[in-house]
């Protein structure tokens, strides 16, 4: 069953685009991506799923339950975290999560301190006097402390030191194999590609792919670099459109799509001082579709 | 009930602050009363040659002064002004906390309805409100009765201390409605005074130009103290303007929160 649906999911503000057309559908238990630059999109639909801001057109269901119509229900089984987190003055961390329990129709004391003992979070301290990775803490904690079945990650890893960073992953992995679905934004490939099954890359307010990691890595990129000892046209090599082409001199790089075999004879027609081929990075994969319209 | 919980708990720092003062104007001014009641016979003729505007700018009726509900009518003006003040800054306070800490994410994340958020804080906000405004009462009255050397007409003092409550609730809602409007909202005090102090200041511009329509718009005159005290009774279509600010705010307040997007911060 799909945990997250939207169709043909569309925002405005005002005259300018927030998204345009979104269809998504994320399976139950699945970790997924969501990756674009900044002002992409990525909030916007995060925001729509969660009811903060109201669809110009389209729809998004989440457990097969409208968004907007019926978001309390929703609610109970979605955990939220945002890119920043900020909370009410003179507050202790324990009474904040407390208070934020107080939402939930469940007991959440005992998942509290186990979550504040694996980040290292102090509960009796008051947030004004946490640092900013610490306030992000409480954000985790608040996040997950009811269990939800649905996790929404809007760049959650911003002020993580990396120690951090991997409790992080591995606690969502962990809630993941409990059963949790999570959702992802990211900018940063990284770490969307250490942890997501699936990925959705967002440019312009548009879905422009959507496909397993494994499927991107594996529809073999390739990054390929050479050096020559003669210049020579690469247009003339045959290997049809290049993408990132580079081509410096004496140096030349691309990422090639396309029959390996073919790339290997042409390469070897050349008078080579060095080559370097490897399977391209999710990283560089995604820089290509940005690129590929531009 | 858990947000009403909390913001009623919350609120209860304030309550005492807005109260003290309130009793400290109620207590000192009307401790004056008996010492100026025994010049009476220097202070009236002082009073009459003042001039009639600033007279009425003050809010001094000179003919009901020297009594002791006169007097009490004469620092309702003030107490009236504070305890707006005290309205409008938790109505804004309570309901704009979440714009104010950037903490809308927080709050409409959980399960429960925008509707049932905003009832349950200003549940809390009015709650309060009515504490404050019983302990106003009770003390003024008690003041009163000491002073007082006539009978006291218990029916015009409940008239002028229901009057400060009304006041205090629009304030209030007021502040609600201010709150919902705002995308942003750095000093709940910096809101509260302006809008408190533009509408307190009407009160002269309607004394010195002197045009009936302007009182409309003009809540501290809308429970005319003179008024009251003659006819046992609110002016009708003052009392309705003041219900209709309320409810219009209210109203007003729940369709917009209800409905408007929030944006990140």
């Amino acid at each position: 069953m799909a945990v997250i649906e939207t169709k043909k999911l569309t925002k405005y503000y005002g005259k300018s685009r927030g998204i345009i057309d979104v269809d998504l559908s994320i399976e139950e238990g699945e970790i997924f991506g969501f990756i674009g630059p900044n002002g992409a999109g990525k909030s916007t639909t995060i925001r729509l799923l969660l009811a903060l801001i109201h669809p110009t057109s389209g729809s998004a269901t989440i457990f097969g339950k409208d968004v907007i119509t019926h978001a309390k229900e929703i609610h109970q089984e979605i955990g939220y975290l945002p890119s920043e987190v900020f909370y009410y003055d003179n507050m202790k961390v324990k009474d904040l999560l407390n208070y934020s329990a107080s939402f939930y129709k469940k007991d959440c004391s005992k998942r509290i301190k186990e979550l504040a003992a694996r980040l290292d979070l102090d509960l009796n301290k008051k947030i004004d006097d946490l640092s900013y990775g610490n306030k992000k803490k409480v954000g985790i904690v608040q996040g997950l402390l009811h269990s939800p079945k649905l996790i929404l990650l809007d760049e959650p890893t911003s002020g993580l030191d990396p120690l951090m960073q991997n409790i992080f992953f591995d606690i969502l992995a962990e809630e993941n194999k409990r059963g949790a679905t999570v959702l992802f934004s990211s900018h940063i490939l990284s770490e969307v590609q250490k942890l997501c099954d699936r990925v959705a890359i967002i440019k312009d307010g548009k879905i422009v792919k959507i496909d397993s990691v494994q499927n991107m890595k594996e529809e073999a990129y390739l990054k390929v670099g050479f050096e020559t000892k003669v210049p020579f046209d690469v247009s003339t090599l045959g290997l049809g459109k290049l993408n990132e082409l580079t081509q410096n001199g004496l140096d030349v790089s691309f990422i090639y799509k396309g029959d390996i075999n073919l790339l290997m004879k042409k390469l070897a027609s050349l008078d080579l001082i060095r080559v370097n081929v490897h399977e391209a990075e999710l990283e560089e994969i995604f820089l290509h579709y940005y690129q590929k319209e531009a | 009930m858990n947000v009403f919980r909390f913001e009623f708990k919350q609120l209860f720092k304030s309550t005492l602050s807005w109260s003290l003062a309130l009793a400290l104007v109620v207590i000192i001014f009307m401790s004056f009363y008996p010492v100026y009641y025994e010049q009476i016979a220097i202070m009236k003729p002082l009073f009459d040659n003042l001039p009639e505007l600033l007279l009425k700018s003050l809010g001094v009726n000179v003919d009901t002064l020297f009594t002791g509900l006169g007097f009490y009518s004469f620092i309702l003006m003030y107490v009236q002004l504070i305890a707006a003040m005290q309205g409008m800054m938790i109505g804004l306070g309570i309901v704009g906390k979440e714009v104010r800490l950037k903490m809308n994410d927080f709050i409409l994340t959980k399960p429960m309805t925008r509707s049932s958020i905003l009832i349950q804080k200003s549940l809390a906000i009015f709650s309060h409100i009515l504490i404050t405004w019983t302990l106003l009462s009770i003390l003024s009255y008690v003041m009163l009765t000491t002073v007082e050397t006539t009978d006291l007409k218990f029916n015009i003092f409940l008239l002028f201390t229901f009057s400060t409550l009304l006041l205090q609730v629009m304030f209030a809602s007021l502040g609600i409605l201010t709150a919902v409007l705002l995308r942003k909202l750095k000093s709940v005090v910096g809101v509260s005074m302006s809008v408190v102090f533009t509408l307190f200041v009407m009160n002269l511009m309607q004394a010195i130009l002197d045009e009936p329509w302007l009182r409309y718009f003009s809540p501290f005159q809308w429970f005319e103290k003179s008024y009251i005290f003659y006819n046992s009774s609110y002016e009708w279509p003052m009392l309705a303007m003041c219900a209709l600010v309320t409810i219009g705010s209210c109203v007003g307040a729940y369709v917009v929160y209800t409905h408007k997007d929030i944006h990140a911060v």
